[in-house]
């Protein structure tokens, strides 16, 4: 059985200094090696929700906190952040602001220093990292001479390195050149598949991680508006029909014009070649 | 506005081998070297200091940039010589005058160059190492290195309000000090923000997670450390000698400016030659 890495509960949370809630009674629940896409508009609430999942709300970042989070079966509550931080490896949006070490192997090191593991593990942690991301040659380069899409991938090293089961990633790709971000949501991918490892991450691309995404969750102004996977949430009303992507919105515009989809119940394509046999179909 | 001047805090990617001697050999060289520096007043030993520097910028990769700076000390240097030649009132003020402004060469030197070899990195460690907390350490350190990148941002953000129309230097001093203030907002704003998304980076990453924390690299003195330290204390032990024993230099090392050659009389000449010029 699929063990439930992370349970929403209920979940509001408002800033200590604003006048209303980021975050209205947000539910839902992620198995463990699900890849979830979060979807939402500007100021929807998406990082506040990503920041529950490895307590830096309520922890460091005071309000009024409401129901609660687990990461398997644990409530942030009764945890710390630095313990949260051995389970969940967290990215910002922001690379540069991000990164607080000399060199990117520094950086990579940063979290097992924090946690005094012994030199010689770390050396080898650092090693192995760098294999996996093919970061050898950045890797005794400074964070500020690299491009932004190197120093996200020094972000997420530095995230791996404490071996979390699951990674939180805010926006990662908003900074980066096109195919940066693309080669960014490759590597995830890989991470999610080769190496099991649980992905939640705000992404605006949408296009570009429809085929390997499990699941969607689309925030409204704080509200969990629909949850569920691709095909569910394309299909939901909730769901605004200007954030679809290019090939379902297509679709679903063809369809509204010459009606494709024959009968409600048949699945909308999510790719070209899905689309193609969909239309052979007919 | 200039924002050159930050250029020198940059921390360099490219090592010289300068950066591989211990911030803590370093430290005690140029306390050595300041000391011998500010007590000699003769111009050979200080001619003697400033050839001994010369290979020392060299192999720290430094020669271009002092040399850089030095084109904008000259002038005052050249200022403060030739005020103090005609005004100090003891014997040969040529004399002392000449070797000020050597000090002031041989000082910016040294001082640019262990700022230039001296990383960010190794402050912090020297702090451990002398048993300061950590945070304390990293911030030093992490202040350090967002200098260029709080340069980079200030110069975005000059733009930007010049696109803008605002004038930064037009007008008088007081006026341009007023145009700041639409500089200072946005730029004390990002850098707000910057602390606070990375209070929140360093809080993910298991900041403070132990007490015991460990270390990827520590500093560890080598044997060429060794050499600088030794050769450190003696300089050191060298001007303690001189200052306490109060020994007179070897007479080659004496060598006094003549009479004839005294600024003041040379003024005094061209001025008077200047005035017979004029009066006939
Ligand atoms: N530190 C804070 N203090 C007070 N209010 C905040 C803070 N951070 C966010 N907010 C507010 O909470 C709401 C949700 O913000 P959040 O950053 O979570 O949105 P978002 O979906 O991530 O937006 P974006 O796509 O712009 O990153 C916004 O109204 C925002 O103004
Ligand atoms: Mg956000």
């Amino acid at each position: 059985m699929v063990e439930t890495a992370i349970k929403i509960d209920n979940v509001s949370f408002k800033y200590r200094n604003a006048d209303s809630f980021a975050l209205k009674r947000v539910t839902f629940e992620v198995a463990e090696g699900e890849f979830i896409l979060l979807a939402g508009f500007s100021g929807s609430g998406k990082s506040t929700l990503l920041k529950c999942l490895n307590g830096l709300i309520p922890h460091f970042h005071a309000g009024r906190f409401g129901g609660t989070v687990e990461i398997f079966g644990e409530s942030t509550l009764e945890s710390d952040t630095p313990q949260l931080a051995k389970q969940v490896g967290f990215v910002f949006q922001n690379p540069e602001n991000q990164i607080s070490n000399l060199t990117v192997e520094r950086e990579i090191a940063f979290p097992l220093e924090n946690f005094g593991v012994p030199k010689n593990e770390i050396i080898s942690r650092v090693d192995e990292l760098v294999a996996l991301l093919n970061m050898e040659e950045i890797r005794y380069r400074s964070p500020y001479s690299i491009s932004g899409g190197e120093q996200q991938l020094t972000a997420i090293a530095a995230a791996l390195a404490l071996d979390p089961k699951i990674l939180v990633l805010d926006e990662v790709t908003a900074h980066l050149s096109p195919r940066s971000a693309v080669h960014i949501l490759t590597l995830l991918n890989e991470l999610n598949k080769k190496h099991k490892k649980t992905i939640i991450i705000a992404e605006h691309r949408l296009d570009r991680c429809l085929n390997f995404a499990d699941k969607l969750a689309f925030l409204e102004k704080g509200q969990l508006k629909v949850f569920g996977d691709l095909q569910a949430v394309f299909q939901s009303k909730e769901f605004p029909t200007n954030m679809l992507p290019k090939i379902p919105s297509l679709f679903l515009k063809l369809d509204k014009k010459i009606g494709l989809l024959g009968d409600k119940t048949s699945t909308i394509p999510l790719t070209v070649d899905e689309l193609v046999a969909t239309l052979n179909n007919r | 506005m200039s924002l050159k001047i930050l250029e020198y805090f940059n921390y360099l990617e490219h090592k010289s081998p300068m950066h591989y001697i211990d911030p803590r050999g370093k430290t005690l060289f140029i306390i050595a070297i300041t000391c011998l520096t500010i007590y000699l007043d003769q111009i050979i030993p200080m001619c003697i200091i400033l050839v001994a520097l010369l290979p020392l910028i060299y192999f720290g990769n430094f020669m271009k940039r002092w040399l850089k700076s030095l084109l904008f000390l000259i002038p005052v240097i050249l200022l403060v010589v030739i005020l103090n030649a005609l005004f100090l009132k003891i014997d040969y003020p040529t004399t002392i005058a000449i070797v000020l402004g050597l000090r002031l060469i041989i000082l910016s030197g040294f001082f640019g160059l262990i700022f230039q070899t001296v990383s960010p990195d190794d402050i912090s460690q020297t702090l451990i190492k002398f048993k300061f907390p950590y945070s304390f350490a990293w911030a030093i350190s992490t202040a350090y290195r967002f200098i260029p990148t709080l340069a980079k941002e200030t110069n975005i953000i000059i733009d930007a309000q010049k696109s803008r129309g605002l004038q930064i230097d037009r007008g008088n001093l007081f006026k341009r000090v007023r145009n700041m203030i639409p500089l200072l907002i946005p730029i004390f704003a990002t850098a707000l923000r910057r602390s606070w998304q990375l209070a929140e980076a360093i809080e993910s990453r298991g900041w403070n997670a132990t007490k015991n924390r460990t270390y990827l690299y520590s500093l560890k003195l080598k044997w060429w450390d060794i050499i600088v330290i030794l050769l450190s204390l003696t300089l050191f032990a060298l001007f303690l000698y001189l200052a306490i024993a109060d020994v007179s230099l070897p007479f080659w090392m004496v060598y006094k400016i003549p009479e004839r050659f005294e600024l003041k009389r040379l003024f005094l000449i061209a001025w008077e030659w200047i005035k017979n010029l004029f009066s006939k």
